[in-house]
């Protein structure tokens, strides 16, 4: 694959990453990554010291059903949806085989609640810093770290970013 | 943390060993999960006392309670219940003399 067939897959996959959360098809959430994987939401304020405590930490793709099964059958939250704004794109890097790409955030959290419904909030910003393995058809993250600015998060994170 | 009297936050502080190994720091890692403001255990802990301080806000002069488990310390059918927290503080009473 020469570059410009590359971006537009890292492009394409982050896109439709990001529709995929927003449009509650949360069950396809695992089968964007490889099955030897890792996602990670990790707050800016411990990057920024090197310090490894993640708020999400999912290593392989069973961690991340199990974050699907508790979101539909276990958690209680307030109910709401997002919205993802993905930008700034830019592959960083590449190495056997795996791209790595850099991007921006912004989740917009609208609340779903009877006496909010429709209020939307800036819920969470950040950067994706992914490593993708890139295939025609369907690439998939074998990485996603998701730094976030964000860390006063507001109420609690069940549905992932 | 109270934030004034409108707004609270909460922190999550973990903490490590300096011989932690390899194995150790990855199980710490790993259950993380289970805390924090996506935790397994703790995601509601941040809602549930939202909800309580959005009562306390509006209905200031009125007061609740709410009885797990009656008022005695004895085994219970479930976990829903305060038999464990009302015998710690029966208990510490005793202990300090505050009968």
């Amino acid at each position: 694959m020469d570059m410009h067939e590359i971006r537009f897959a890292v492009e394409d996959l982050l896109h439709a990453y990001a529709h995929c959360i927003d449009s509650d098809t949360l069950e396809e959430w695992p089968s964007f990554f490889t099955e030897d994987c890792l996602y990670k939401v990790i707050p800016r304020e411990n990057t920024d010291q090197g310090l490894p405590i993640a708020v999400m930490y999912c290593d392989s793709q069973g961690m991340l059903r199990d974050r699907v099964v508790a979101h539909r059958k276990a958690n209680l939250y307030a109910p709401h949806f997002y919205r993802h704004l993905v930008s700034n794109i830019r592959i960083t890097g590449q190495q056997n085989g795996v791209i790595a790409a850099h991007s921006h955030y912004v989740v917009f959290r609208t609340l779903a609640d009877p006496l909010q419904y429709g209020t939307t909030e800036v819920y969470s910003t950040g950067e994706y810093r992914d490593k993708i393995v890139v295939a025609p058809g369907k690439s998939k993250f074998k990485e996603k770290t998701v730094i976030v600015d964000t860390c006063r998060i507001s109420s609690l994170l069940v549905t992932p970013l | 943390m109270p934030k004034g009297p409108d707004s609270f936050e909460l922190v999550f502080t973990f903490f490590g060993y300096e011989d932690d190994d390899e194995e150790m720091l990855a199980l710490r890692i790993k259950q993380a999960n289970l805390v924090g403001p996506a935790g397994y255990i703790s995601m509601e802990d941040g809602h549930a006392t939202e909800i309580v301080q959005q009562a306390i806000v509006r209905d200031q002069a009125a007061c609740s309670f709410i009885e797990l488990g009656g008022k005695e310390v004895a085994n219970q059918e479930n976990l829903v219940t305060e038999t464990a927290l009302r015998g710690f503080w029966q208990y510490y009473r005793d202990v300090l003399g505050f009968n």
